[in-house]
């Protein structure tokens, strides 16, 4: 690491409730979207970012802050991801919407792998209930279906 | 089609562009393609603003404000539409690299601004997309009565098909299939050939195999995966079976089958996908009136295209020792004949599909490939007979993971196979695996046939069943059958152990047959 005397340039990030936080560009820069701000200079010293709240904030900031840490192995980077998606489904999904619109590739694809291992075993009335879908299809095409792939069905967990 | 765009967080950013719960202010006034895709945008006329909006990575931004009133945005208005609508032109004069390149806006009274914005683009495509009021269809976003367990921004993520696909992609087949009835977006979203495409990168190996019981059209499934989680549910392969009909050829994922004809009767050909259970019947070649089929081939490449096509070779009625080629696509739904009747060596019952060919083994020294898609035909050859070698013993012929081989021995019989690779260029068989069962024999004494001259065919008792060759090649395995028994080898340590236990209509197949018995299940979601 070389160590000069300039100093580390800061940017501040404005969240929808108008919170700021002021952290290491090289930090904020991991984010596709606010480097693409940076760069194309269409933001000023304070970056707004509309869609994220300041609860999801905190959590991307701590994982944009352990991941442009080089010093950190891969298998030290993986434990650190696996327990980072250890939250409630509605905190995954708040994050991937930020993720998404931040461009955080990594976040990104950690959450829905998160999101497609806590649905794997279940049913989909409980995706349904879950995620609010309107079930849309007529019972009798409902039963086609279910009938066609009726081996699927086994080992589901419980409702 | 080519993008879906959800322009929520760009109205969430600039309330004044929300009038209403499912009504919205925005007009596109262009869209912008650059040689790379990654910089197209959109550019988008709110209240008041200019807004450019990057397709690919979603972020947007303001270019310019306009006048109040500049912009018109009833929904007849239309940009492009019609006269009386607002007109959105691009002065397309600049076209240098990172060149300004303006939009001019007529206001509804023809008078006209030219705003400057800088856009920099250096590649132009004079087009506007057509008005469309966005989330018309969000029925979600209404929906105020929410189970309680329910997360209440599920609906932006599920709502989102790239975000939903970017889920969908991640999740194990059985679930795919079981997610398939949530709902009718979901279902068409899975079944879509794109989710398909990007699901199926990756995905080579093999879970298990279907083994055929000799002499009758039953098919046990042996798993690879070594888990038992993924108890084997093909506990029949049902669709196939209750035709009677018997499988020819594995292709990634989808089985080319036949019904099992006890009357000279012709054949019929059908393409299965044991996955999602699903099968569709050929139309019948022409060479079929005659009865004259010798072997029908499906060539599938999931990674090119999911479509598929099928070979079929006949014999040229009136020529004897030629044969014709006839090819099906998927995608036309009709057979068409390719190139002149040709003399051939090979066995046309079976072909591997391989390097977008299919490639045919004989036993004397020819070896056949069919360009698919350009139906070019080339004669190539057999690796050689070693001096001393009686005769050519083909034991197996596989494509697996991208690579092709053949596997023979030589008489007098020998319990020494060689495994043969074919570069892709087809520059010549190389020996990949020097291949002993010896070892494997000693071990389970019933594999030898005492009661025969140890230089007849039948003395070892074993048949190959299966090549797998792992992304890893330490993990690279052989599959073989002795009596009672399927065997797994481990191609670089040597290692062996039983894979399965078989009864004996499992084990009673000759053991000298060079025809597939035994062919790969490979999860995939394509279409038949």
């Amino acid at each position: 690491m070389a160590t000069t005397t300039t100093e580390t340039k800061m940017l501040t990030l404005c969240t929808s409730d108008k919170q700021q936080f002021q952290i290491e560009e090289t930090i904020a820069l991991q984010a596709v979207t606010i480097r693409n701000m940076v760069e194309d200079e269409c933001a000023s010293n304070v970056i707004p970012l509309p869609n994220v709240n300041s609860k999801i904030m905190i959590q991307i900031i701590e994982y944009l802050k352990k991941h442009v840490d080089s010093s950190v192995s891969k298998e030290d980077m993986e434990k650190f991801d696996s327990a980072f998606v250890e939250k409630k489904l509605s905190e995954i999904f708040d994050i991937i919407l930020a993720a998404n619109y931040l461009n955080i590739k990594n976040l990104l694809d950690i959450c829905c792998q998160r999101v497609a291992d806590v649905m794997k075993n279940k049913s989909p009335e409980w995706v349904r209930r879950t995620f609010n879908i309107v079930n849309d299809f007529t019972a009798e095409e409902e039963a086609k279906i279910r009938k066609e792939h009726e081996w699927a069905f086994e080992g589901v967990d419980e409702d | 089609m080519k993008y879906l765009v959800n322009l929520d967080p760009v109205m969430d950013a600039f309330p004044e562009s929300i009038l209403g719960l499912h009504y919205y202010k925005f007009l596109i006034l262009n869209l912008l393609r650059r040689n790379d895709d990654n910089e197209s945008f959109l550019v988008l006329g709110i209240p008041g603003k200019a807004i450019r909006y990057n397709i690919k990575d979603k972020t947007f931004k303001k270019l310019c404000d306009f006048p109040p009133g500049h912009l018109n945005f009833e929904p007849d208005h239309a940009p492009m539409s019609g006269s009386s609508g607002l007109k959105v032109s691009c002065d397309g004069a600049f076209k240098g690299e990172n060149a300004a390149v303006g939009i001019i806006v007529s206001d509804i009274n023809g008078k006209s601004q030219s705003t400057s914005v800088k856009l920099r683009a250096h590649q132009f495509i004079h087009k506007v997309l057509s008005f469309r009021r966005q989330p018309n269809t969000d029925t979600t976003k209404s929906a105020t009565i929410m189970a309680a367990e329910s997360i209440p921004s599920a609906h932006r993520v599920t709502g989102d098909d790239d975000l939903l696909t970017g889920i969908l992609i991640r999740l194990p087949t059985k679930p795919l299939l079981r997610f398939k009835s949530v709902s009718k977006h979901w279902l068409s979203l899975i079944t879509s050939p794109y989710f398909y495409r990007r699901r199926s990168q990756g995905i080579t190996t093999p879970s298990g195999l279907f083994l055929r019981r000799y002499s009758s059209p039953k098919h046990d499934f042996i798993p690879l995966d070594g888990t038992s989680a993924t108890k084997p549910h093909f506990r029949t392969l049902n669709i196939v079976e209750r035709g009677g009909i018997q499988i020819s050829q594995s292709c990634n994922g989808l089985l080319c089958c036949f019904t099992v004809q006890r009357t000279n009767a012709p054949c019929k050909y059908y393409i299965c996908n044991p996955t999602t259970q699903k099968i569709t019947t050929l139309p019948d070649p022409s060479g079929r009136i005659f009865n004259y089929t010798r072997g029908v081939q499906l060539a599938f490449d999931p990674s090119k295209s999911s479509c598929y096509k099928v070979v079929c070779v006949y014999s040229a009625v009136g020529l004897s020792g030629h044969y014709e080629i006839e090819v099906y696509s998927s995608e036309t739904g009709i057979w068409s004949r390719s190139g002149n009747p040709f003399r051939s060596s090979v066995k046309f019952k079976q072909g591997v599909f391989w390097n977008g060919a299919i490639n045919w083994f004989s036993s004397s020294d020819e070896f056949l490939c069919f360009n698919v898609d350009e139906e070019l035909l080339r004669t190539l050859s057999m690796p050689p007979v070693p001096s001393g070698g009686e005769r050519r013993f083909v034991k197996y012929f596989v494509e697996s993971n991208d690579h092709l081989h053949l596997i023979e021995n030589y008489g007098p019989p020998t319990s020494h196979v060689i495994v043969y690779e074919m570069p892709r260029d087809y520059s010549g068989w190389f020996v990949k695996y020097i291949v002993d069962l010896d070892a494997v024999m000693k071990a389970f004494p019933g594999s030898i046939n005492e009661g025969v001259d140890p230089s007849d065919v039948n003395y070892y008792m074993f048949l190959i069943l299966n090549l797998t060759r792992m992304d890893d090649d330490d993990e690279s395995f052989l599959l073989f059958t002795l009596p009672g028994k399927a065997m797994r080898y481990n191609l670089s340590d040597r290692t062996f152990k039983i894979a399965l236990d078989l009864d004996e209509g499992q084990s009673g197949i000759a053991p000298i047959v060079p025809w597939a018995v035994a062919f790969p299940y490979i999860e995939t979601l394509a279409c038949v």
